[in-house]
């Protein structure tokens, strides 16, 4: 950061914009945990843009971006998201310090490898509010935005807003070595089941993988009663349906292999629950 | 067993260590903590390449940078060739290496190093300095490293300066073997024989401080160096020798220290330090990033260990045969002294009559091992303690019953004592203290080991198996004929003692049971010493924080200059008291006649001594030598987890029994227990050096070098078992090391009776352990 | 380009010069805090951990200009010799405080717990000091430590 020369608080959105789209290297920072590039300029504090609001409407909690990771794991309207499954998320990102200052625009951002959260965004729906320069905003569902390379320079993250969907069965997995460690590999399943059927699902993973959602698997399982579900069919398709990329701390086939087990669990779980 | 256990008034007690309070204010008590008008900071230009030759070196841009001071590189820095390791002279490691060497060695060995007036000057000037490299193949398996075509010390100068063997012509860093009995003999009486190969991992210490120090130039133009170690002594000595300056000119001073367990009994960034304020006449310091910690800091000796042991359907054994490898990095420090205690604190814990070790240490371009607590017996004990498992199974014995059958009892000896030293011969002893059947007795009750088998299946589910392992461990204390400390002492007016000893306060707290040991002699409180330590201008010799020495050795050290003090206090109370000295004893900070009733006090004697009557300085200076290393010894229990699906290990509880003679302060004795312990689970679990194929390390912090947090902690729990050991002060041992070799075998131990498969080769991460269970299931 | 950064550290406002790019950490040493402590300047071990406006913050992955108007709480702003904290008792009279490195940024983390939560559980207690490494000890004393404290502060014993 040897170039930074300006530190700046501005104290709306719109300012914010403004203050970015001014200096070339610029940059917005939150929590500042994911790492400041070296030729910044110029930054932009968002923390006191008012952006930490928790809402509930009708069936949708609306989230502030610059909310932290603490303040959501301690909300009890957060805690209604998922039957709890993005608080379950967010306490296991860390440590104490650390949640006390990342925040949830911070860990969708940038697509950082080890974030926690995103495979929760996309396995809820969730859509992400942006704004543009000079008051213009618009949403993405997750499953698009998750798709592109992050947030596009200039613009910014204001809120996420997640259906509460507790009538649908969650599971979130984050597998490491010790338990304040980068993930390995994290997971997240979300099923809704009437009637003894599988209607509609999603599964998301990350960190052996680009984040995704796996739509091969929540198609293979749309349809399917629980009765007749072949759990170990089931799993060896999704390890199928997914390319796992290299990382020097554990090989392919073990991580192919943790992937089903994990998978198998929630799987197992689910058809306890359901009968 | 001798029953004999002291209750003592000081010692015995868990008095507050001297500087909690003071530490838990955040009092500026570190190396960092001082500032300095005109500070220089240095920074550090690493190899890239695991093996080079530098063929030039172009620092001129780096020089010319405003504010860069001075730059040394293998050109310009001391020519004279040592070891970086602590130790006492003559060393018993190679000298290899100069402050910078043409040839490099490893990836993080060092190429130049600059000072400058702020640190990232330093550092814009490390991008200015120009190297070409002739590269070369380097060798990275110590298994094949011996006699590899890559010689890594090639320049035909490196040697030992004690007799002892060396032949850097194939990488063979050190050689040493020992045989008692007829180990033939031995393995044809035995009804079974188990064998077994295992291989350690790399590991770093990670004391939360890193190395740190500061060199600067007093007023009597004197060099002074304020740093971070364990060993200011040898520190000084080194440093007189690298810098060719006369010994006298040095001053080492160790202020509060942020940990060690032995990365810091070496020299690191003091010699840098040291040859720039000495050159620039300003004060200078060098602290290690976190990163170039775990690189180009020290680590401990991975290592294959072979072992083989006989045993009869009796539980004799008949024979021990053990073979080990040692993989001690580029350089040489504790190249031999780390490989003897492989076998020298092991091999005398089980009776056995046909022993024979055979150990190596070889080169390879990785980085540098050294001294790490447990110091090789951590290693070793992985091997023997899976072993012995093994042949308790193979004769249906129990474990525990086989351990309490065969251990090393009260008054015996063996032959491993004489026949493995420790860079020189080894010395013969017997053991006068062992608690260790009690410690196994006391251990398993606590985890209701002998109802493990229905525990077992209670806990178990079809994914998460519970299993139970223990293993038995001995380390040392002190080095026997080597290892020297003393203490010197004297009273204030008002009956205040001032305690100045060398030994080295890592954390360990040794300021203040040194206090607790000289106090207990003189029948005042601990709070009456005030201890100053480890100046080599003003406190007297010690070796310094290793071989587990302070306690035992400089405890004696203290016991011994109380001796004197109270001679001198009685001898002065009788001149005054006008009454025979040996009608006087010792009291509540008093002389006092008992028939008489006739007393004064120590501070009476104080003021009196210094004013007004017989005026003399009460005090004495006392030192002791050691001359045996009485083990401590420990038994450890743990209950684990395995999910046979993820591999993953979970310990759920952990229990510890051991002896350390008298526990001079039970708190502090249980701190070093659980420091030794969790940081072996740790290491047996989840630390590991990735490195990739050029040899460099890839997880140099500790967001990827996993060290246990509070979250993941298990149940842990030290008894503690006194015995009285006659040659210590007070009964004492000493402790801090022999707990950190529990962890690993006892673990294999308990996977093993969780799921049957036996795993050798640490750390057991989730894909190693399973990786394990599918190639057993494929037997 | 500096600015002046207003932030009230121990109950002190303060008014300190400081460059857009300073780390929190090195500005706080410099101003004579030296009870925070640089065990690895990358947000990793935790022994440079402060409260900053009533949270556990890692202040050498802080920038000093996040802490603009904020309010600072550092180890030197907790007890004295004469009366030291609850806490610092308990861990004194525990035996916990070997070489003393990770216990500034322990305190801390006990104290920002014990502050929102005077009840904790033992798994509170491990959660809320998971972010500080300690590699002397083993940790089993410092959360027994903790629990004795908090029962200490809510008039128990």
């Amino acid at each position: 950061m040897k170039n930074l020369t300006e530190y700046l608080y501005p104290s709306d959105v719109n300012q914010a914009l403004t203050l970015l789209s001014e200096e070339a290297d610029s940059e917005f920072i939150a929590g500042g945990t994911g790492g400041i590039k070296g030729n910044v300029t110029r930054l932009v504090d968002i923390m006191q843009l008012g952006l930490n609001n928790i809402i509930k409407a009708d069936s949708t909690v609306t989230i502030g971006s610059t909310s932290t990771l603490t303040e959501m794991y301690n909300s009890a309207l957060i805690g209604e998201i998922g039957n709890g499954v993005l608080k379950k998320a967010c306490q296991l990102c860390a440590d104490t310090p650390l949640r006390n200052v990342i925040t949830l625009g911070g860990n969708i951002a940038h697509l950082y490898v080890w974030a926690g959260l995103p495979v929760v965004l996309l396995s809820l729906d969730a859509e992400i509010e942006i704004f543009r320069v000079k008051g213009d905003s618009y949403r993405l569902k997750a499953q698009e935005y998750f798709k592109g390379n992050g947030i596009p320079a200039g613009e910014l993250i204001t809120q996420v807003h997640f259906p509460i969907r507790d009538d649908w069965k969650h599971f979130y997995e984050k597998f490491c070595l010790t338990t304040v460690d980068y993930t390995w590999l994290t997971m997240a399943f979300a099923v809704k089941v009437d009637g003894g059927e599988i209607t509609d699902s999603r599964i998301a993973v990350s960190r052996i993988t680009k984040v995704k959602r796996v739509t091969e698997m929540e198609n293979y399982l749309k349809g399917k009663s629980l009765a007749e579900l072949d759990v170990e069919e089931a799993v060896t398709t999704l390890q199928s349906s997914v390319t796992i990329t290299k990382d020097y701390r554990s090989s392919k086939e073990y991580r192919k292999q943790l992937l089903g087990t994990l998978f198998q669990r929630m799987l197992e779980q689910l058809l306890e629950e359901n009968q | 067993m001798n029953q004999k256990v002291y209750d003592g008034r000081v010692v015995t007690k868990s008095v507050p260590k001297k500087d909690a309070l003071s530490l838990a204010m955040g009092k500026p008590m570190y190396t960092d903590d001082k500032e300095f008008r005109n500070l220089a900071h240095v920074k550090m230009l690493y190899s890239p390449h695991a093996l080079a030759d530098i063929e030039e070196i172009d620092t001129t841009d780096a020089e010319k940078l405003q504010g860069v001071l001075s730059v040394l590189t293998h050109k310009n820095c001391s020519q004279v060739l040592h070891t970086s390791a602590g130790q006492g002279y003559p060393e018993p490691s190679p000298y290899d290496t100069r402050l910078f060497n043409r040839r490099v060695k490893y990836v993080g060995d060092r190429i130049a190093a600059v000072v400058a007036e702020t640190s990232k000057i330093a550092e814009q000037a490390l991008d200015l300095i120009k190297v070409k490299y002739k590269v070369f193949e380097p060798v990275f398996d110590h298994d094949k490293a011996m006699g590899h075509k890559t010689v890594i010390h090639n320049e035909g100068e490196a040697k030992y300066i004690i007799p002892v063997f060396y032949d850097a012509s194939k990488n063979h860093a050190s050689h040493l073997d020992a045989n008692v009995g007829d180990l033939e003999k031995g393995f044809k009486e035995a009804d079974v024989v188990v064998e077994k190969t295992v291989r350690n991992h790399y590991g770093q210490h990670c004391p939360l401080e890193p190395h740190i120090s500061i060199a600067y130039i007093d007023d009597y133009d004197r060099l002074v160096v304020r740093t971070s170690t364990q060993v200011p002594f040898h520190t000084r000595r080194i440093l007189a020798q690298i810098l060719e300056i006369p010994l006298k000119q040095i001053r080492v001073i160790k202020p509060r220290i942020g940990g060690g367990f032995g990365t810091k009994q070496e020299l690191i960034t003091d010699p840098i330090v040291a040859s720039f304020a000495w050159e620039l006449k300003r004060p200078v310091k060098y602290e290690l990033t976190r990163k170039e910690e775990f690189i180009s800091a020290r680590t401990r000796h991975p290592m294959t260990t072979y072992f083989k042991a006989g045993v009869k359907k009796d539980g004799t054994i008949t024979a021990m045969d053990m073979e080990v490898t040692s993989n001690t990095g580029a350089y040489g420090s504790h190249a031999l002294t780390v490989l003897s205690n492989t076998g020298s604190k092991t091999l005398p814990l089980y009776h056995c009559e046909n022993i024979r070790f055979v150990g190596d240490t070889v080169y390879t371009n990785l980085p540098v091992a050294g001294a790490y607590r447990g110091y090789g017996a951590t290693q070793a004990a992985l091997a023997m303690e899976i072993v012995i498992d093994d042949l308790a199974e193979a004769i249906n014995m129990d474990p525990a019953k086989f351990r309490l059958m065969n251990h090393i009892k009260e008054g015996e000896t063996s032959p491993i004592f004489k026949a493995l030293g420790e860079g020189t011969e080894g010395v013969e002893q017997t053991v006068d203290s062992v608690g260790l059947s009690e410690c196994i007795k006391q251990g398993a009750e606590r985890i209701d080991w002998y109802n493990r088998e229905e525990n077992k299946k209670t806990k178990s589910t079809k994914t998460k198996k519970r299993g139970y392992g223990m293993v038995c461990l001995m380390q040392g204390s002190s080095i026997p004929y080597v290892d020297m400390a003393a203490g010197y002492a004297k009273l204030n007016e008002d009956g205040s003692f001032n305690l100045l000893v060398g030994a080295t306060d890592i954390g360990t707290g040794s300021d203040t049971i040194l206090a607790q040991i000289f106090a207990e002699g003189l029948a005042i409180d601990a709070s009456d010493v005030l201890v100053i330590s480890s100046d080599t201008d003003t406190t007297p010799f010690d070796t310094g924080a290793y071989a587990s020495s302070t306690t035992y050795l400089t405890g004696q050290a203290c016991v011994n200059l109380a001796n004197k003090i109270k001679d001198q206090l009685t001898d002065y109370a009788a001149k005054l008291l006008n009454l025979p000295r040996d009608e006087l004893i010792l009291e509540n900070k008093t002389v006092i006649h008992k028939q008489s009733g006739k007393k004064i006090s120590f501070s009476e004697i104080g003021t009196k001594s210094y004013y007004s009557e017989h005026q003399t300085q009460i005090g004495a200076v006392a030192s002791e030598l050691s001359r045996k290393s009485p083990p401590p010894f420990a038994a450890h229990f743990a209950e684990v987890e395995v999910d046979i699906e993820t591999g993953r290990v979970k310990v759920i509880r952990y229990v510890i029994g051991v002896d350390c003679g008298t526990p001079i302060n039970p708190k502090l004795v249980i701190g070093q227990s659980e420091g030794a312990l969790v940081n072996g689970i740790s290491y047996a679990l989840s630390e590991q050096y990735f490195f990739n194929e050029k040899g460099r390390m890839l997880n140099p912090s500790f967001g990827n070098y996993k060290i246990m947090t509070t979250i993941d902690l298990p149940e842990i729990e030290t008894i503690i078992v006194p015995t009285f050991e006659p040659s210590g002060p007070w009964g004492a041992k000493s402790v801090a090391e022999v707990n950190i070799n529990g962890p690993m075998p006892c673990i294999s131990n308990a996977i093993y009776d969780a799921i049957g498969v036996r795993i050798t080769e640490p750390p057991f991460t989730p894909d190693r352990v399973l990786k394990a269970i599918k190639e057993h299931s494929k037997e | 380009m500096s600015l002046l950064l207003k932030v009230k550290i121990n109950g002190v406002e303060k008014k300190i010069e400081i460059q857009p790019n300073e780390i929190l950490i090195d500005v706080l040493r410099r101003e004579g805090y030296k009870g925070v402590k640089r065990g690895c300047n990358e947000g990793t071990c935790g022994t440079c951990t402060i409260i900053f406006n009533e949270k556990t913050v890692k202040s050498c992955i802080m920038l000093a200009a996040q802490a603009q108007n904020g309010t600072i709480t550092t180890i030197e702003g907790i007890g004295t010799h004469e009366k030291p904290h609850p806490i610092q008792e308990a861990f004194v009279e525990a035996g916990v405080v070997q070489c003393g490195f990770c216990i500034p940024g322990m305190i801390l983390s006990a104290k920002n717990l014990l502050d929102n939560n005077p009840n904790p559980t033992k798994a509170e207690v491990k959660m809320a000091l998971d972010g500080n490494l300690c590699r002397c000890t083993g940790y089993r004393g410092q959360i027994e430590a903790v629990l004795k404290a908090a029962a200490v502060i809510r008039g128990e014993k």
